[in-house]
């Protein structure tokens, strides 16, 4: 025991640190991506003042709301209303553990690497959870309640979509799907999940057109209205953790990770991996300057009218497919 | 690599559970940092709850729409049978035609279910 904590720990550790200093970074730079892209689609520059075309921009946020002042409402309770933000982005990094980024570049290698992250994902709903609650103002109860029940709505599908991708992997392994695409994409082979697949990510996510728990003119940010400073910048973090982390997931399970798409380009897994969650970020950013807002009503039901039984009979059709032709 | 990191490991979880921690403590340090570092100036104003700027007339105690309890205990429901489909995909190469035909009765249930709800307009807003 002693010898195994010897010299392989630190390699773990520094693994881990690599990990998460590259993440943090990814996602302070996602944020000015967001509104630079946002911006060119509006016909205009996004903040180019900060640095050079604006690239020190999320530093500049990261320290204006460091030095804000921490509001605690009086009528609140503390404890949990400091436990939600911390959760909610705790949620969010520990999520990153399982994913392969190359061959063999994966924190942890679980078998029931998807297990791991549906489970997960079912938690970061506590955050909202007590956030709403423990804020104790009706604009954030409602919105923490709306926010929670639409992400449990999606959250059915997004299992049955996963649960479709792994019936034709016939394991939970990540870098086995990854591998079982070698021949050809998820994309390919079930395109209309993966579009069903990206409409749930971003309702999973809280993001437009899905945003109405946050939307401005409804209620007012939400479940976060009362949270300042770093606490409100801890949810954001979460929220564009959950955003870059959604866009790998689709990247692993239909795209192929770290697999090429074009085989004469000779770029190394890490490339193809970021192009790839490079477009699913587009989308999502696409999307939310494109679409208006769906109604609450209309939102829960697209969850349960629509998206629900398409996945379950999906599910239920593959698996038929399946075994009465044999494919294992 | 791989390899060698999975040797690492031994297939242990528990030797996460330092990252757990430190992700978490990462968290609660940025909350602490910020509260020592910026000045903090306590205000009845700033402290009291959001309400367009009135003061609030009461607190959030009060009950809630029971559409949202419903909706919670059908994602329960839901969620036993997404769970109950792990296993079915786990194990399909050695449940054949006849361990497929108990599943889709099993689903089939729980769409007859959906349905009456949707009738009874359960997931309605």
């Amino acid at each position: 025991m002693i010898s195994f904590f010897f010299f392989k720990y630190e390699v773990i550790v520094a693994s881990f640190l690599i990990l998460l200093v590259f993440m943090l970074v990814g996602i302070a730079y996602l944020t000015l991506l967001e509104r630079k892209f946002m911006a060119s689609i509006q016909r205009r520059r996004g903040p180019n003042v900060v640095g050079v075309f604006g690239l020190l921009q999320p530093l500049a946020d990261g320290m204006k709301l460091l030095l804000k002042e921490t509001v605690l409402p009086s009528y609140s309770n503390l404890v949990i209303y400091l436990l939600a933000p911390i959760f909610t982005f705790f949620c969010s990094i520990v999520l990153w553990f399982v994913l392969p980024f190359s061959e063999g570049y994966v924190l942890y290698d679980f078998p029931l690497g998807l297990l791991y992250i549906l489970a997960i994902s079912s938690l970061g709903i506590y955050g909202i959870v007590f956030s709403g609650w423990s804020s104790n103002s009706k604009y954030a109860f409602l919105g923490g309640l709306r926010s929670a029940a639409q992400m449990i709505s999606y959250e059915l599908s997004l299992g049955l979509i996963i649960l479709s991708i792994i019936l034709i992997t016939g394991s939970f392994h990540l870098g086995e799907i990854i591998e079982n695409q070698s021949l050809s994409f998820n994309a390919v082979t079930l395109f209309p999940l993966w579009i069903l697949f990206v409409v749930c990510m971003l309702a999973e996510t809280n993001r437009a057109p899905f945003d109405l728990p946050e939307a401005e003119a409804e209620l007012v940010a939400g479940y976060n209205v009362e949270y300042s400073s770093i606490a409100f910048a801890l949810f954001f973090l979460g929220e564009y953790t959950n955003i870059l982390f959604m866009s790998a997931l689709a990247s692993i399970l239909f795209l192929g990770g770290y697999l090429p798409i074009v085989s004469f380009l000779p770029l190394s897994g890490l490339v193809w991996f970021s192009i790839k969650c490079l477009l699913h970020i587009f989308i999502f950013v696409w999307v939310r300057a494109t679409f208006p807002r769906f109604r609450y009503d209309q939102l829960m039901k697209l969850g349960w009218k629509f998206l629900l039984p398409i996945s379950l009979v999906f599910l239920l059709l593959e698996s038929s497919i399946v075994i009465s032709l044999g494919l294992f | 690599m791989y390899l060698f990191l999975v040797n690492l490991y031994n297939g242990y979880i528990i030797y996460l559970l330092p990252f757990f921690l430190l992700s978490f403590g990462i968290s609660a340090l940025l909350i602490a940092l910020s509260y020592l570092i910026a000045l903090q100036n306590m205000d009845l104003e700033k402290t009291s709850g959001y309400e367009c700027g009135f003061d609030p007339f009461n607190d959030a105690r009060d009950p809630f729409y029971i559409q949202f309890y419903i909706i919670a205990l059908l994602f329960i429901i839901f969620d036993i049978e997404v769970i109950f489909f792990v296993p079915f995909i786990a194990a399909l190469k050695y449940l054949t035609f006849l361990g497929y035909y108990t599943m889709a009765c099993f689903v089939v249930l729980l769409i007859i279910s959906l349905y009456h709800e949707w009738n009874k307009k359960c997931i309605d807003f």
